[in-house]
């Protein structure tokens, strides 16, 4: 019995998130291929066996293999949305933009990537603040949208923050801007962050976004500190 | 070699051993100061330190040393001396050793204006201390003119001259800086930034610590067997002064944290600068007590009056050198709780703040006005490191850093 779609988007989201970034992306997509092709329809995945094979495919030092198998048994026992986001979506725009062979697809392509890269990390801070279970996530995303600095941004920014705001579901943020446009908006939240919690949870939590980001296979051609 | 040649050259060679004690402290501030910030800003701290120091070397031969101990017919300044070339050897030695103080007092600045201000308009601010403000007030005391030195001012090695000085210097800095950011709530919730390396701490304070025996010992200006009495009130003040700490803690209850303990020896050491020479050992233990005490006092006050003192400088250096230029009065060896000589020492001391604080406040402030003595929010959200050096302290944690 083939498993289902959500089933191999969670697979994915395992073992890329246990590459932990440090992955050329020519070893996440060997992994990518290796998951659908030979795992695909198995329906108990033996995740050491999976290890076994990215082995046989991999250089092991190029995919830091030893790290992995621990990482995966870690993440295995995480929810869906803690693990990060499905990085097939990157992936596949960066084949269209290979197909095209435009410049103009490359600098689509990078801009997904970007907007995957800042999405999580403005997700991750998020999600730390739901977990202080006291609303301010809500206080933070009410405010944050007003902030003057980030109302200057051009519309299209603004605009899926707004609908974001309104109803933060994981990986649903993924607004379109250049880095200068994230940057401001990654500074206006440390600067709410400090006020409200000081800073060194506003650091603390910055952190987490960025570690979270690096964990994408986005992040290897645009690096989230480049956001900070 | 005859027995006054043999002595001159010991005095010599003691003062420029002393020198290099008091030359390693700035090691010693440098971990403890790098120790107490955030990993972004460590480097920063690191390289206020090492250029204050340079830049105050050249800037006190140049200028400092002769307003200080130039001929001071007014009692104000000295007016000779300058970019001293020609000398007596002996006097090249003070000088040398002198040179280090003056690098002293401006490092106490820097500690305290940690994780916000602006690395060349902070290397001006040193210059102005080192080359005038710190000078000017030590040809008070120590040139054999000054006014307060004629009236008979007890300030054996620079409680007030270099320690509190530096102290006040700070003070008008963090008023003129302001804050760094979210330190306070808007509620005035004090927020604590711990330091990222507190081992680094503890051995900066011991470094200091081991830096002021040639700090006091060679305050003697010569090789004599009182520097065994001065050095021993040194380490006993220092002990008492953890000591005074860690009781004042316990019996009000608060927190035993190591960096204040740290800045709890610093205190006692401080407050016996003043006094090391002319006080027995029992009352060089009383002072550290108390300036155990003081320096608890003085920085729980600061923190909820919005001085954002990020090594607590202000308390440790400021306050407890008032502290401690006052004690060599109250217990001068033999001539204990002399009013006369109480008054003198409280004109001292009110003299530092009225001449180092406001000019002190007029320079940060006339920086500012001219360029920004204050980093922007965003490098203090990337950490000074990066964007005053181009450096970071810990690339495993920071090596893509703003790519």
């Amino acid at each position: 019995m083939p498993v289902n779609d959500q089933e191999r988007s969670l697979r994915r989201r395992i073992v890329f998130k246990a590459m932990n970034g440090n992955a050329t992306p020519a070893a996440i997509q060997t992994a990518i291929r290796t998951l659908d092709n030979e795992f695909g329809e198995v329906e108990n995945l033996r995740f050491n066996q999976l290890i076994d094979r990215l082995r046989d495919r991999l250089d092991s030092a190029e995919a830091n293999l030893s790290k992995v198998l621990g990482n995966i048994m870690t993440l295995r026992t995480k929810s869906a949305d803690e693990i990060g986001p499905d990085p097939l979506r990157s992936q596949a725009a960066g084949a269209a933009s290979k197909r095209t062979g435009s410049a103009a697809g490359l600098a689509a392509t990078r801009r997904e990537g970007l907007a995957d890269v800042f999405g999580t990390l403005v997700e991750s801070v998020v999600s730390s603040l739901r977990h202080r279970g006291d609303n301010s996530h809500q206080s933070f995303l009410d405010e944050w949208t007003k902030c003057s600095d980030v109302q200057a941004l051009a519309g299209r920014v603004v605009g899926p923050l707004t609908d974001w705001a309104a109803d933060p579901q994981p990986d649903a943020f993924r607004p379109v801007g250049t880095v200068d446009h994230f940057r401001i908006l990654v500074h206006a939240m440390y600067l709410w962050l400090c006020e409200k919690f000081g800073p060194v949870d506003a650091d603390r939590m910055l952190n987490q976004g960025v570690r979270a980001a690096e964990g994408l296979p986005a992040a290897v051609t645009n690096p989230p500190r480049q956001l900070l | 070699m005859s027995p006054e040649t043999l002595q001159s050259n010991l005095d010599t060679m003691w003062i420029v051993v002393a020198a290099a004690l008091v030359f390693f402290m700035q090691a010693g501030f440098a971990m403890l100061e790098s120790g107490m910030v955030r990993s972004k800003n460590s480097i920063n701290v690191i390289m206020k330190n090492y250029t204050d120091m340079c830049f105050g070397a050249v800037v006190f031969w140049l200028a400092g040393y002769g307003l200080m101990f130039g001929v001071n017919k007014s009692g104000w300044f000295g007016t000779d001396s300058f970019a001293m070339r020609f000398a007596e050897n002996s006097e090249f030695a003070i000088l040398f050793f002198q040179m280090m103080f003056a690098a002293t007092a401006a490092t106490i600045v820097s500690g305290a204006l940690a994780e916000r201000i602006r690395f060349v308009p902070y290397l001006f601010a040193a210059m102005i201390i080192t080359g005038f403000i710190y000078p000017v007030y030590g040809s008070w005391v120590w040139n054999e003119n000054g006014w307060l030195a004629q009236r008979g001012f007890v300030d054996f090695a620079g409680s007030t001259v270099v320690h509190s000085i530096g102290g006040w210097c700070a003070l008008a800095g963090v008023m003129v800086l302001g804050p760094r950011l979210g330190k306070y709530g808007s509620d005035g919730e004090v927020r604590e930034i711990g330091g990222h390396n507190l081992p680094l701490v503890a051995f900066g304070g011991l470094i200091l610590w081991l830096g002021w025996f040639g700090f006091n010992g060679g305050s003697t200006l010569e090789a004599n067997s009182s520097i065994g009495k001065i050095c021993l009130n040194t380490h006993l003040a220092g002990a008492a002064g953890v000591v005074g700490f860690v009781l004042t803690r316990v019996i009000l209850g608060g927190k035993l944290l190591m960096t204040q303990t740290v800045n709890g020896g610093l205190a006692g050491l401080v407050g016996i600068t003043a006094g090391c020479s002319t006080m027995d050992p029992m009352m060089a233990v009383v002072v550290g007590l108390i300036a155990g005490c003081v320096c608890v006092v003085a920085m729980t006050l600061t923190e909820p009056m919005q001085i954002d003192d990020a090594v607590g400088a202000i308390a440790v250096h400021g306050i407890c050198g008032v502290w401690g230029t006052l004690a060599a009065g109250i217990f001068y060896e033999g001539d204990m709780f002399n009013m006369a000589r109480i008054e003198t020492q409280v004109i001292g001391v009110s003299a530092a703040f009225l001449w180092a604080f406001p000019t002190a406040y007029l320079t940060f402030k006339t920086i500012s006005v001219i360029v920004d003595l204050r980093c922007s929010s965003m490098d203090e959200q990337r950490g000074l490191d990066y964007s005053e050096h181009h450096e970071v302290g810990y690339p495993e944690f920071q090596a893509q850093l703003h790519q």
